[in-house]
């Protein structure tokens, strides 16, 4: 440990030296680049700094993480380069029928609490296909299944975290993008071959707050230019959201607090809106590579508390995306009625109009920018406020950096998931299960590799192929969908209930797949009208919570219907028994 | 008011949980003294004879875990319930919240969905781990 407070020390300094050094000399391009690799590089200390020999360290970091370091872990596991770089930005554009995101990202972890997160720690089992395989009588199908399910979910959404790190690396330091997703998939490889999860939850700890000061830094600096301390930015924003309503109905827009104006997830209004919320929190717990975080925990205790943490540095990010969207609006609607020339003129405009995240048109010809005149981008709200507000350079460059940290956090978490599930639930349980530790470690390892070689091509692939990386935005979109529509009901009722059999497991998942796949490629891809309830359209997102009860309906139904409990053998039983017993 | 309501919930929880335990150990104690007719010992001889299973359980510990199961589910149940207030039942009155204007000019819908909910949710699992963690150590020490 002191080695490692040392070699800290001296790199922390050698860093800012390094960076301030090539700031003074003038070149804030050389300087930014030297920022953002040093963080790299920090990280890669840190994974070297915990590297392991042992399975359990590589599994599941030994179970001994205390509850704020697993809190930061789950939260920058959690908030992937998107939530970082485009959540403010969609609420910007949606206003508030883009709030389910807000909610829905975020009251999950209430469910992971009360509901999972403690008992999957008390199962003592190893990755989540080793419970459902338990839970299911030890019925082999189960795990290989939970583990292509597993697969299929977490490497899509790795390929989308790679191309977001590319976009940010080509945004900022003008180098290819497919550059970036190759870097990005070959550093995470570095971080989760050197200890698994034991380096993974570290440098995970040390990018979640890298990416929440970053986050603040901007919008600190952003919101006392504009004002908004009145007392604190996320209170004090009052007038400067009245303000801008005035001036979006002057400009005959709808105003921006106004609710069931936009589509959300392809449905309209109130019903729309709130079942959309949930499908997002149901499919949070049925996440493998959230669900994952629960393992690594010391004990039962600091799960429970451990969620807590989660999600409070979880919200330190999602309360305040909405008021950088205020702010975000705020600035764009100065531009609101401003000659053209003029509006040229500023210098965030003219900085960002290359790169097509802005794009101003004087449309009608009469000189003057009106609201659809101006567009933008949603990434434009988080990499662009430092402009917008006319913060220092540098500030630009805490933000990519951030970008960075939040982006490589979510991959690595989703590569060590994979591996995981590769080597402990394939490799160890299918081809040979009386493996050395050693060989076991070194087949982790190789997974690690294999995997971010896929998924670099793949990523590279997606920044090529404009239709490729369409689908792929769109599948981590509905990832949430059928996660809650197969893993949360067999997972919740797993636990609680003793009558579920393997029957009404494979029942439930089959019937909420059964539900949710076909509307979701007819209304999502193939342009069908959605259901209406009462005038509310019923989007994809939403049907997710349709799907979800139809899986737990059928579970049940079908687990009573093959004798219930009895259809269990003792063993099940007394799991089932022991996960709700008192540490 | 949701804490309130919550922690005051967690209350009657415990409550139930005690009641729970105290009536497994009626169940165990109570012994009807022999004699009589014969059909009245017949049937305390039944009784004896469960009472001494359920003792033999509680022995082993599976009726205080049983007690424990009731109490978690319990907890469970409350704590799920009080969850859908930030999740679903804060944001029903859209109509009637947007109307209401707090900190000089921030709706209440929007304010509820873009900060409250979100710190309710936090408490609500911080005052989980707490009851739950008490509900631990109070089995573990019986």
């Amino acid at each position: 440990m002191f080695l490692g407070k040392r070699t800290f020390a001296v790199f922390a300094i050698a860093y800012i030296a390094v960076v301030a050094g090539l700031a003074l000399t003038g070149s804030t391009f050389m300087a930014a680049a030297a920022a953002l690799f040093g963080s790299l590089f920090l990280y890669m200390i840190i994974a070297f700094l915990m590297r392991t020999r042992s399975a359990g360290d590589f599994y599941v970091a030994g179970r001994s993480i205390g509850a704020l370091p697993i809190g930061s872990s789950i939260a920058s596991n959690w908030m992937s380069g998107a939530s970082f770089v485009s959540m403010a930005g969609t609420i910007a554009l949606l206003g508030f029928d883009g709030m389910p995101y807000i909610l829905g990202w975020t009251l999950g972890y209430c469910i992971a609490a009360f509901m999972i997160a403690p008992f999957i720690r008390k199962s003592g089992t190893y990755t989540v296909p080793e419970f459902i395989e338990t839970r299911a009588s030890n019925w082999p199908l189960a795990r290989v299944t939970a583990v292509l399910m597993l697969i299929i979910i977490s490497f899509t959404y790795l390929v989308a975290q790679l191309v977001a790190t590319g976009v940010i690396v080509g945004r900022f330091l003008g180098l290819p993008a497919i550059f970036g997703a190759i870097l990005a998939s070959a550093i995470v490889a570095i971080f989760a071959g050197t200890g698994g999860w034991k380096s993974i939850v570290w440098v995970n700890v040390a990018q979640y707050w890298i990416l929440i000061v970053a986050y603040w830094v901007a919008f600190l600096g952003a919101a006392y230019v504009a004002g908004i301390f009145n007392p604190w930015p996320h209170f004090g924003y009052g007038e400067l959201l009245s303000q801008l309503e005035a001036k979006e109905v002057a400009n005959g827009l709808a105003a921006f607090t106004e609710p069931f104006v936009k589509a959300f997830g392809g449905g309209t209004g109130h019903a729309n809106w709130l079942l959309s919320a949930l499908c997002l929190m149901l499919g949070t717990v049925g996440l493998p590579h959230v669900l994952s975080q629960f393992y690594l925990v010391k004990n039962v205790k600091t799960a429970r508390y451990g969620v807590g943490w989660g999600l409070t540095f979880i919200a330190l990010l999602y309360v305040t995306a909405p008021v950088y969207a205020i702010l975000a609006r705020y600035a764009f609607s100065g531009v609101w009625g401003m000659p053209i020339d003029q509006a040229l003129d500023l210098s965030w405009i003219q900085k960002w109009i290359p790169t097509e995240l802005i794009k101003l048109a004087d449309l009608n010809g009469d000189g003057l920018i009106q609201p659809p005149e101006l567009s933008f981008h949603n990434d434009i709200v988080v990499v662009g406020m430092p402009d917008m507000f006319g913060l220092p350079w540098f500030f630009a460059a805490i933000v990519a950096i951030g970008g960075m940290a939040a982006a490589l956090s979510t991959a690595n978490g989703l590569i060590m998931v994979m591996a995981v599930g590769a080597t402990r639930d394939i490799y160890k349980r299918f081809i040979n299960p009386k493996t050395t530790e050693r060989r076991e470690l070194w087949i982790g390892r190789g997974m690690v590799v294999l995997l971010s070689l896929l998924s670099g091509a793949f990523g590279a692939l997606a920044l090529q192929d404009k239709t490729f990386s369409t689908y792929v935005a769109l599948l981590v979109g509905w990832a949430f969908v059928f996660a809650a529509a197969s893993f949360t009901p067999v997972v919740i009722l797993g636990i609680f209930w003793k009558g579920l059999n393997k029957y009404g497991l494979v029942a439930g998942m089959v019937c909420g797949m059964a539900i949710a796949l076909p509307y979701v490629i007819g209304v999502g891809l193939m342009g069908m009208t959605p259901v209406a309830v009462m005038g509310n359209r019923i989007g994809t997102l939403a049907w997710g919570t349709i799907a979800f009860l139809a899986n737990l309906l059928s579970s049940v139904l079908v687990s009573l219907a093959t004798g219930g409990k009895k259809a269990n053998k003792p063993e099940t039983i007394r799991f089932v028994e022991e996960l709700k017993t008192p540490e | 008011m949701d804490s309130g309501s919550a922690s005051r919930s967690a209350h009657t929880a415990e409550k139930g949980g005690e009641r729970g335990a105290s009536r497994s150990t009626e169940l165990t104690s109570p012994r009807k003294p022999p004699g009589g007719d014969p059909e009245a010992v017949d049937s305390g001889g039944g009784e004896v004879a469960e009472g001494a299973e359920r003792a033999e359980r509680a022995e082993r510990g599976v009726d205080r875990y049983g007690a424990y199961w009731r109490k978690l589910k319990r907890i469970t149940v409350v704590w799920m319930l009080a969850w859908t207030v930030p999740a679903i039942i804060m944001h029903l009155p859209i109509g009637a919240a947007s109307q209401v204007i707090i900190l000089n000019g921030i709706p209440l819908h929007w304010f509820n969905a873009a900060f409250l909910a979100i710190v309710v949710g936090i408490a609500l699992i911080f005052m989980y781990a707490y009851v739950m963690d008490r509900t631990d150590r109070a089995f573990k020490g019986a």
